[in-house]
């Protein structure tokens, strides 16, 4: 297996990925994480991973894989779900987010997630985004405003909207609507966004815009982005995690993940061989 | 260097045979060009079937209207808010019955929303997996028990409770504050129509939940997520995000529980009080539109009294109808949803 050249041919020329730079401090670091729908099965079988501040990480494998649940403990969505424990140690800044006196409302509100389908609340564009605001702070009408017009232009999506800000979210396409959930998601100043497949449901031209948003949203967040695609992660990510059956198998720059797996079934997997 | 292990290859194990092939060897043996009589008479029977239910209608409220027709003949229009109601000089006026079928029906609803709301909110977002299903089932018995079964509950243990406890403490206090304090004055009779109100309340309980409890599982769970992912408070997330987004849903809902307070019969009629009097206080006897025709039906004697009978119980489909229409056109302006 020294001939890797197959291999580079999926990387399309010119659209290597960031070099990342190791300086960044450690933003989310999981230790031994261990997950369970309920019962005994283990859907997540001791995950160690360290995920860095204005860094994006990307979490590729095949369906099933445990990448999507991952993401789901950073920010403790399973706890909708009685039943589903997770043990070991999400250490979000230092601090344990799995304890039992975690406050669910403000660790949400630091660690924003955007989902596979765009999912606008019923509710006009600006109070899409102006709700959450004021979920977490008491502003001012004028900082309010301030605060939903600067999310809008930070997610592209401002001149699109500026015009019908008092429109239901649902009248925009599927692309704005992702956009605007990704407005709604920093207008609340996260430290960290969660990304679970966000453009599974976009047409290429949206999902470059998404592409091009996220390139621009690693400047001030810490990304951990779940995708299909293999071209998606190489694109976006400085560091890229494999995962298979509940297992983090390899996790690295994402050029050497791409072009250098030390791993077997690494190789298969973004070669397409499998998953 | 492929690897074996992965889940999707389980499913080839024999050699792949296409349905086509097996029955290959067999003759085809199509059915027979023509007419199919036996599709024929299908089409006709449910057409019949569906033509029934507007024949039933039409005749109903024909049958209604002509039966009706001596008495607004007699007194017209009128008939609507007078509330004289004395058999014996044969005048008859339907405002009082009008009257209670609507208070004891607001009153029903007022009680029985809210609660039928947060029950619908505890199965559907707070309830573990395994109390789901009990108290599912507890609400569709309660839908399940006769109405006579509510009626002699209603009489004799919500009515001497209402009397001894309930209606003192509401009058003591409620009865003290400006405006609404005239609700809540008079002597607790015990019946009445607030009393009348909570029964149909019970009665309207669950289908209003069934109907709620289906609508609010309906939100998609990835919309709930991203509004518990702002920061959401489980509060927030049912007002701002569940509420807002099944409210046509929920104005079925109501309208639903709302129809079967306006009609319902026999409960009520234990314990309204059957008195044709128009009274502020929701203490007071009185008397619906279905309590009166199932009390006095037998009494009428004159043509008059039955037909008067008859003009109340076609008000009382017309108020039906317009509920239910109301409802579909509140349901077809809010909406996508």
């Amino acid at each position: 297996m020294t001939d890797t050249s197959p291999l580079k041919a999926k990387v399309p020329n010119g659209q290597r990925a960031a070099r990342p730079t190791l300086d960044k401090p450690t933003k989310i670091e999981a230790r031994d994480l261990r997950f369970s729908y309920g019962g005994d099965r283990e859907v997540l079988k001791g995950i160690d991973v360290v995920l860095r501040d204005r860094t994006v990480t990307a979490f590729i494998g095949p369906s099933g894989c445990g990448k999507s649940t991952l993401l789901r403990i950073f920010n403790r969505m399973f706890d909708l779900y009685p039943g589903q424990t997770a043990t070991g140690e999400v250490l979000f800044d230092g601090r344990n987010i799995l304890s039992k006196s975690e406050d669910l409302e403000e660790l949400r509100a630091r660690i924003g997630m955007v989902f596979q389908k765009p999912t606008p609340f019923p509710m006009s564009i600006y109070e899409n985004i102006a709700f959450g605001i004021r979920l977490h702070e008491k502003l001012s009408k004028a900082e309010q405003d301030h605060r939903v017009e600067a999310a809008l232009h930070k997610a592209a999506l401002w001149e699109e909207v500026k015009d019908k800000l008092h429109q239901s979210g649902l009248s925009l396409s599927g692309g704005q609507q992702q956009r605007l959930c990704i407005a709604r998601a920093i207008a609340i100043r996260p430290d960290v966004l969660l990304l679970d497949e966000p453009a599974s449901a976009l047409d290429p031209i949206s999902t470059a815009k998404i592409e091009e948003l996220i390139d621009e949203l690693r400047a001030d967040y810490c990304i951990a982005i779940v995708t299909h695609n293999m071209q998606q992660a190489v694109r976006v990510s400085e560091y890229t995690a494999f995962m298979y059956l509940g297992e983090l198998i390899e996790f690295g720059a994402t050029d050497d993940i791409f072009t250098h797996p030390q791993n077997p079934r690494t190789e298969a997997y973004v070669t397409g061989r499998f998953g | 260097m492929k690897t074996s292990d992965s889940s999707d290859d389980i499913a080839a194990d024999g050699p792949f045979v296409s349905p086509r092939e097996v029955v290959a060897d067999r003759p085809v043996r199509r059915r027979p060009a023509g007419p199919k009589y036996g599709d024929r008479l299908f089409i006709l029977l449910s057409r019949g079937a569906a033509s029934l239910v507007v024949v039933l209608l039409g005749g109903v409220l024909v049958a209604l209207a002509l039966g009706a027709l001596p008495a607004f003949r007699e007194f017209g229009p009128g008939f609507i808010w007078e509330d004289r109601w004395s058999p014996a000089k044969d005048v008859f006026g339907a405002a009082a019955p009008i009257y209670g079928t609507l208070v004891t029906s607001v009153i029903a609803m007022v009680i029985a929303v809210p609660l039928s709301f947060g029950i619908a909110i505890f199965l559907t977002e707070l309830c573990p997996a395994s109390l789901r299903r009990p108290i599912g089932i507890a609400i569709e018995l309660l839908a399940g028990i006769p109405s006579i079964i509510y009626g002699l509950w209603g009489f004799f243990v919500l009515a001497p409770i209402m009397q001894s406890t309930i209606q003192p403490v509401l009058i003591g206090t409620l009865g003290n504050l400006p405006g609404i304090g005239v609700l809540f004055k008079g002597a607790p009779y015990g019946v009445g129509m607030l009393t009348a109100g909570v029964v149909l309340a019970i009665m309207a309980l669950p289908f209003i939940t069934a109907v709620t409890r289906d609508v609010f599982a309906t939100v998609p769970a990835m919309l709930r997520e991203s509004a518990y992912g702002v920061g959401m408070t489980t509060w927030e997330v049912v007002r701002y995000i569940v509420i807002p987004y099944c409210r046509t849903g929920l104005v079925g809902g109501i309208m639903l529980g709302l129809g079967r307070a306006l009609g319902e019969t026999m409960a009520v009629t234990f314990v309204i009080g059957n008195s044709h009097r128009i009274a502020a206080s929701l203490m007071a006897p009185a008397t619906t539109i279905s309590a009166s025709i199932a009390n006095e039906f037998t009494e009428a004697t004159t043509p008059l009294y039955t037909a008067s009978l008859i003009a109340l119980g076609l008000i009382l489909s017309v108020i039906t109808f317009l509920v239910l229409g109301l409802a579909k056109w509140m349901i077809q302006r809010s909406g996508v949803h």
